[in-house]
């Protein structure tokens, strides 16, 4: 597998490829930062290094000078406590850490690792030859932890770039919007899906608000925009969705419920709509390209390229790919797969005509009175409502039934809050069975979100 | 606050909700199990009451309280909210 700068001699020296409120770089620029730097690169040739930035761009600046030459590369993200930095620094026997800021004298990194502190100038010169070679780069990623403490997998460039298509010719059209943190995988998806065709990525201010993200994106002409459906329908609600032209839309990393699509689809009529089932355990599993929900019930018999899928009795869905590389670092290096192939994606799914649908995850599951309720079944019929903008159902202690159901919702527009709340429970009561019925509705101002654009939960 | 006039109109509220028999006329007497409200309605009512009432008693006291008749649920009721 060709590592990321060498792909860099396959596109035009003139191509913009990363463009931030500073300034762009082009294929040029990374050739000659490249060059530059080569000597001092020679050092880190086969070490484990982590790596923690502020900055996208400098962060991708230096994926790109590392890929190929060093042995492991820790992707942390900005938000780790620092004793889960510590834990991942030691589980994945990281020799050297690099950040675009110095480390917080309080809260030092273990004795045993090197601090490296790169502004985007020269590449800080070691006092240590490296390897003599390297034959290909680890790549380590935290999943987001929704069941409890994030894992660490490990990944290859070849499991990275599986579902990436790489067309030279038509990245040129393409101007992407970078709005996941790039140290996840859901960011380094866009990056790689970006870099490796050649086409512009766009990137925000991480912290700014969504209004001023999209307001910058759209001044440099973005056109395609990969997000989960919560900010999409945050996207949606904005102000400058007008602004938008949009041809890509990708959602990912929630439930893509008919609602959400539906809107897209009359909101952007010229745009090609795509929902990507993935994880950073099974990497991209597949893609959903003909507008509707779930996916086909076919794909069980003769499935997409690459993977495999099998559905046990209680509509657990299991993944398999071709690649199935990935492992656990911090479980004694344990393979994310049963025996055989698998991974366990946590994830429940229903057969409904010729279609699965996603009911949700199985981890976040309601227990009333005995009876099983996923959160993201009653959320996807709150959200085919009109009047609702969000909704977030959660589980709430009860003395008699162990728990009920209850739901969050923000409406679209302003509306009395008792009829808003009849009338989803009502609605609810037609076609969800007694227990799946919010208990109570819970009319509010604004949505917790993660760090990853998921729904807080 | 009348405690039992809140409870009757949440009451009858949760019996709508949950597509029971319209207002039926609670009495003293009443034995809750044959209200028209089910398990899941009782349930249902009790979180409401938390939410108009700010707490819920049942949560509250230390040995289970099973009240049978109106009357004990409303007396639970008036006893423990302030």
């Amino acid at each position: 597998m060709t590592s990321l700068h060498e792909n860099c001699r396959l596109l035009p020296n003139e191509r913009v490829l990363w463009v931030n409120a500073d300034g762009q770089v082009d294929i040029d620029g990374l050739q000659v930062e490249y060059a530059t730097n080569e000597a001092a690169l020679k050092a880190y040739t086969g070490k484990k290094i982590a790596v923690q930035f502020g900055s996208d761009l400098l962060l991708a600046r230096l994926l790109v000078m590392l890929d190929g030459l060093v042995a492991q590369i820790l992707l942390l993200p900005q938000g780790v406590s620092h004793e889960e930095r510590n834990s991942f620094l030691d589980s994945t026997g990281t020799e050297i850490f690099v950040a675009d800021r110095p480390v917080d004298a309080n809260h030092p990194v273990d004795e045993g690792v090197m601090c490296i502190y790169w502004d985007g100038t020269s590449i800080p010169k070691l006092n240590e030859s490296g390897a003599s070679r390297c034959h290909e780069t680890n790549w380590v990623l935290a999943t987001s932890g929704t069941t409890g403490t994030p894992k660490l997998v490990s990944h290859t460039l070849a499991s990275l770039t599986r579902s990436v298509v790489g067309n030279i010719h038509k990245g040129a059209n393409y101007r992407w919007a970078l709005l996941y943190e790039l140290s996840r995988f859901a960011g380094l998806q866009v990056f790689l899906q970006a870099f490796l065709s050649g086409s512009m990525l766009i990137f925000p201010a991480r912290d700014a608000p969504l209004i001023q993200k999209l307001e910058f994106l759209s001044g440099k002409g973005v056109n395609s925009i990969s997000a989960t459906p919560s900010m999409w329908r945050q996207i949606l609600m904005s102000t400058m969705v007008d602004d938008l032209k949009l041809q890509q839309i990708t959602l990912g990393g929630e439930i893509a419920d008919q609602k959400i699509l539906s809107s897209l689809t009359a909101r952007f009529p010229q745009a090609r709509i795509v929902h990507i089932y993935a994880s950073t355990e099974a990497g991209v599993g597949f893609v959903v390209k003909d507008g509707l929900v779930g996916f086909p019930a076919s794909w069980l018999i003769t499935p997409p390229d690459g993977i495999d899928m099998k559905i046990n009795q209680d509509g657990m869905l299991f993944l398999r790919t071709t690649l199935s590389e990935q492992k656990y670092v911090d479980n004694g290096n344990k393979s994310v797969c049963d025996d055989n192939g698998f991974v366990l994606t946590g994830d429940l799914v229903k057969k409904k005509a010729d279609r699965y649908i996603f009911l949700g995850r199985d981890s976040g599951a309601i227990n009333v009175g005995g009876n099983k309720v996923v959160p993201e079944e009653v959320e996807a019929v709150v959200l085919a409502m009109d009047e609702v903008s969000q909704c977030h159902v959660y589980g709430k202690s009860n003395p008699f039934l162990g728990q009920l159901v209850v739901a969050d919702v923000l409406p679209v527009v302003d509306i009395n809050h008792e009829t808003l709340s009849n009338n989803i429970v009502s609605y609810c009561r037609d076609r969800l069975a007694a227990y799946k019925v919010p208990a109570l509705v819970n009319v509010v101002q604004d949505f917790d979100f993660t760090s990853t654009g998921k729904i807080k939960r | 606050m009348d405690v039992r006039a809140v409870i009757i109109k949440q009451f009858n509220e949760t019996l709508n909700m949950t597509g029971g028999a319209k207002d039926i006329g609670l009495v003293d007497d009443t034995v809750l199990l044959e209200s028209g409200l089910d398990s899941l309605g009782f349930a249902i009512l009790v979180t409401r009451l938390e939410q108009v009432f700010g707490c819920d008693p049942f949560t509250m006291v230390e040995t289970p309280v099973y009240p049978r008749t109106f009357k004990e649920f409303v007396g639970f009721y008036e006893q423990h909210i302030k």
